[in-house]
């Protein structure tokens, strides 16, 4: 059976122009919100959105269904299109005078998804040293090795908690299966 | 790689963070196409992750949507013909094909009906040749016939008038056992313009005419009424077609 992702995956290697509006809309706002924790600067984060969704569509062909979900493929896009802006010349010259802002920066609080309060709760419910990784690895693209130094832990102790915090989400959300389907009903 | 220890390693988690060697990634794929709880363990990491991306959503501005659909649109104009352009124009093309390839077609069956019907023409052409040759051929066998035969006599005829003895000389067949008279008209010199050759048998002291010469035959030979009473043969030169009831100019005789 052909899952709604599936067919859109159809639709955007037959290049139809309405697949990336519907590319688009599924996943612009997860995409999003991993970029500006990557890139706080807006116009930047703007930008890198639209790189992200037109290096994704003109590319989507070489995303293998077999070797993960599409919004992985995505995500891994964003964070690297991510990276490649904020390590750009222009980019580090602006952060110097924009320094103050990123301090201010409240890192996810800049506005929230209303579909998702209820995984927005649960993943707030993590163990603080779990979250702490979650983020930096899945929403600041830190690598391991990055990620283990900033939070000064050996790199063994980060893939571990890695994967305890995963294991973690996984049963906060099986658990609230049902709600989540509920609420992924009334998604636009 | 044993699959449990594999999975207990962390290294599917990384995985799907993008935190993998190219090395380390070969070895997922691999064990991913090799093992479904692999699989299924990847995908349960994924939908986890993806959860929490979803649950910390933010939503771009609304006029991001446009701009990069325009950008995508120009992207995909006439500077760098897309797939999308490129599908189009086949799938546009295609009528055209059709009517291109049926037309054709049509045109190669009307061609080809020109060309079987020419050749069928020749064909029938040739059937009716073959046949003129199959009767040419049976009446000359019937001449070889007759020549062959002992009862066949040769009668020449040779000039009458004394100037030109010796130069006109006609052959006739006659056999009276078969009951046959054949003129041997290769053995005939053209008539003068506007004159004809009108052939004669002599029955008890009388011309009886026995017709005009062909000189344009299909055969080399003429067959003749056979007269059993003739005595003699003669050929005269006439001014009609049609030859005339009495010789006007008897050309050559030849006693039988």
């Amino acid at each position: 059976m052909l899952s709604k992702a599936d067919a859109l995956i159809e639709r955007l290697r037959r290049r139809e122009p309405k697949a990336l509006s519907d590319l688009y809309d599924a996943y612009s706002g997860a995409l999003y919100g991993v970029i500006v924790r990557i890139v706080p600067r807006a116009e930047v984060a703007e930008q890198v959105l639209q790189d992200t969704f037109l290096k994704a569509y003109k590319n989507i062909d070489s995303y293998d269904p077999h070797k993960g979900r599409l919004f992985t493929w995505l995500v891994n896009i964003a964070r690297n299109t991510a990276i490649d802006a904020l390590r750009s010349a222009p980019y580090r010259q602006q952060q110097k005078t924009d320094s103050l802002d990123i301090l201010v920066h409240n890192p996810g609080g800049q506005s929230v998804n209303p579909d998702h309060i209820g995984l927005r709760d649960l993943v707030a419910q993590l163990d603080e040293k779990h979250r702490l990784l979650i983020d930096l690895l899945y929403f600041q693209g830190y690598t391991q090795e990055e990620a283990a130094e900033k939070a000064n832990l050996p790199l063994g102790t980060v893939k571990t908690r890695v994967r305890q915090a995963i294991r973690e989400l996984r049963r906060a959300f099986g658990e609230q299966t049902p709600a989540v389907l509920l609420m992924l009903l009334f998604l636009p | 790689m044993d699959v449990k220890s594999f999975i207990a390693s962390g290294i599917l988690e990384a995985y799907a963070l993008g935190q993998c060697t190219p090395e380390e990634r070969a070895q997922v794929e691999q064990m991913l196409q090799a093992h479904p709880e692999v699989r299924a363990e990847l995908e349960a990491i994924e939908q986890a992750l993806e959860q929490i991306a979803h649950a910390h959503a933010v939503p771009p501005p609304p006029h991001l949507k446009e701009a990069l659909l325009e950008r995508a649109r120009a992207e995909a104009g006439p500077s760098t013909p897309s797939a999308v352009r490129r599908l189009g124009r086949w799938q546009s093309a295609l009528p055209w094909a059709a009517v291109l390839l049926l037309g054709g077609a049509l045109l190669w069956q009307v061609n080809e009906r020109s060309r079987l019907s020419e050749q069928l023409q020749l064909l029938e052409q040739q059937v009716a040749d073959c046949e003129k040759r199959n009767q040419q051929s049976a009446r000359l066998q019937e001449v070889v016939a007759l020549l062959r035969d002992p009862n066949t006599q040769a009668i020449v005829l040779s000039n009458a008038s004394e100037e030109a003895a010796g130069k006109v000389a006609a052959t006739v067949w006659h056999n009276s056992v078969r009951a046959e008279t054949v003129l041997d008209i290769n053995s005939l010199p053209a008539p003068p313009p506007g004159r004809y050759f009108q052939f004669w048998a002599i029955v008890q002291g009388k011309p009886v005419s026995m017709g005009m010469v062909q000189l344009n035959g299909e055969d080399a030979f003429q067959r003749l009424p056979f007269l059993p009473e003739a005595q003699a043969f003669a050929i005269s030169v006439e001014d009609k077609p049609q030859g005339n009831a009495i010789p006007t100019q008897v050309l050559m005789v030849g006693k039988i």
